[in-house]
């Protein structure tokens, strides 16, 4: 088990600025309030290779226009500084799900999560993917 | 894919249906030799050199030399009065084994002569074909032609006595063909009407599922909005529950509006399609909605030319399909992008939407194959059905214009005329 730390850096990425509002509305409420959102995966991805930050959980939509989410994944994974940054793949309901799940985890996704979920869903998925145990947290 | 398979198996067992010829005859004759005669050509007809057809039953005619009639086994009905033949008429209709033709003799005895009994018999089955044969010229063929009407003038044919074997054999293998043909044609064609129905439905239905899938995408934004909002709201103050509610209700409007377009595509009401006036930017519009998600997705972007009112009298639903499907062929031939230019034009009677793409466009070759049933350049992406089924839609539906060309520069130009005004 990893120390919860609340101050860690989160990307968020989805092109409907709607759902991005509720995202990382949820992630204060979690207390996590050290996220930068982005619109596009081309943003993200820019600031991912430019940055020299550490990054220490990447949230992304699957289906965005140009760049999609696996795109983002693969890019990630292709940097040798960020492969091992924890990524969680964001999709919706639908008949192909079962086989980009399939490409997602090729890629190493650390989770996938399917919208819409609601906030215990959500927080079980970050803190499980950082390792963080939500009993100690309560306990502090 | 799977329903295009279902397709192609109902296709398959519905031409299966292996057709039964029918080979039986009646022969009305009130004299007893005569009818004799009828038995020995026709179900013994060994003394008569086979017919060759064609090569290739010729071929296997000279393999079975010893049975010439083994292509036409006729089965005879033998009767000796006018009554007796209404009678086995009934009687083989009641049993669904009509007959195909019947040799009938003139002069008959009492009561009803020949003609007289063909015009009855074929009131009760118009199908049924009479060779009328007579020993005398007491009646013309012009005058029998006037007495049986100028619609049976097909059905009926005469002979004289003596009539020589070939003549009966021959008259027989005629008539036998041509009920058998005609028959298997018209259940064919019945095949194939049911056969294009499917077709039309189940492309109706594959643009929904292509629909749909945008579809469902877009409410799981929306759910999660609604659910996000609703969540975050009961942990917050008043103005944030203030806030939230505003988002909701955004949301769910969003939803409903998603909701009623894709009922409407999914769910055209009743199979008539009926036609009303409308305004074809509104509904070039509303398919612009539904494939909203597909075409950002892929970042295609619409570059619309208003140069005319838009008036059309159409079945809203068909063309939203029309539109969707050339739509979606437009995004296939652009995967990594581009745009879409739509323009509405005049032209009289009829109002002009034109697509163009920017994609590679259609080779040559295939050009000419696009609107064939199954004929596909997508390989397994495509069910082959999109274009022929925009074109039953606009040409037979709505008495418009499909057309369809590469642009001089680069990608395709779909043409869609679409009547004004009703068309009688």
């Amino acid at each position: 088990m990893a120390q919860t730390d609340l101050n860690i850096q989160i990307l968020v990425v989805d092109d409907d600025k709607q759902v991005l509002e509720v995202i990382v509305e949820y992630l204060e409420y979690f207390g996590l309030c050290n996220v930068k959102s982005f619109s596009s995966a081309q943003q993200a991805l820019t600031y991912i290779q430019d940055t020299r930050n550490v990054i220490d959980l990447v949230f992304s939509d699957w289906e965005m226009k140009h760049l999609s989410g696996l795109d983002l994944l693969k890019a990630v994974r292709g940097n040798p500084h960020r492969k091992e940054t924890p990524f969680i793949m964001v999709t919706s309901q639908g008949s192909m799900e079962r086989i980009k799940i399939t490409r997602a985890v090729k890629s190493k996704v650390d989770a996938y999560i399917i919208k819409p979920f609601r906030a215990e869903t959500l927080k079980n998925k970050i803190w499980d993917v950082l390792e963080w145990n939500q009993e100690d947290e309560q306990a502090s | 894919m799977s329903a295009l398979r279902q397709l192609q198996k109902n296709y398959e067992q519905t031409l299966d249906t292996s057709f039964q010829w029918n080979y039986r005859i009646l022969v009305v004759e009130d004299q007893k030799e005569v009818a004799q005669s009828y038995t020995d050509i026709l179900e013994h007809s060994a003394k008569v050199i086979p017919l060759q057809r064609s090569s290739r039953s010729a071929r296997i005619e000279s393999v079975n030399q010893d049975s010439p009639e083994k292509h036409f086994p006729f089965e005879l009905t033998i009767v000796h009065s006018a009554a007796e033949a209404l009678d086995a008429m009934k009687a083989a209709k009641a049993k669904k084994q009509s007959f195909a033709m019947g040799f009938i003799d003139v002069l008959l005895g009492d009561g009803m002569d020949g003609i007289e009994l063909l015009k009855e018999m074929q009131k009760m089955d118009e199908d049924f074909y009479g060779v009328l044969v007579t020993a005398y010229h007491d009646r013309d063929v012009d005058s029998i032609h006037r007495f049986l009407g100028e619609d049976k003038v097909d059905q009926w044919d005469y002979l004289n006595k003596p009539f020589t074997n070939g003549e009966i054999l021959q008259k027989a293998r005629n008539y036998i063909s041509l009920w058998n043909l005609q028959k298997e044609s018209k259940i064919r064609e019945k095949e194939m009407q049911e056969l294009r129905n499917q077709v039309f439905q189940s492309e109706r239905f594959s643009t929904v599922a292509a629909v749909a899938r945008g579809v469902s995408h877009e409410f799981g934004n929306i759910l999660l909005q609604i659910m996000g909002k609703a969540e975050l709201g009961q942990m917050g103050d008043e103005a944030k529950k203030t806030h939230s509610l505003e988002k909701i209700l955004e949301a769910s409007i969003r939803a409903n509006e998603i909701l009623d377009r894709f009922n409407h595509l999914a769910n055209p009401g009743n199979t008539e399609f009926p036609k009303e006036s409308h305004n074809i930017h509104n509904i070039v519009s509303s398919a612009l909605d539904l494939m909203e998600h597909q075409l950002k997705t892929q970042g295609i972007k619409i570059c619309k030319i208003k140069s005319d009112n838009g008036k059309v009298f159409v079945n809203e639903t068909s063309i939203m399909q029309v539109l969707t499907n050339v739509f979606i062929n437009a995004s296939h031939a652009m995967p990594g992008g581009g745009q879409i230019d739509l323009g509405v034009y005049d032209q009289g009677d009829f109002c002009v939407l034109k697509v163009r793409d920017y994609g590679t466009g259609i080779a040559d070759k295939d050009l000419e194959h696009v609107f064939d049933a199954f004929y596909t350049t997508k390989g397994k992406k495509g069910t082959g059905l999109g274009l022929s089924i925009c074109r039953e839609i606009v040409e037979i539906e709505h008495s418009g214009h499909f057309k369809l060309y590469n642009h001089e520069v680069k990608g395709l130009v779909i043409e869609i005329q679409l009547p004004r005004k009703e068309v009688a």
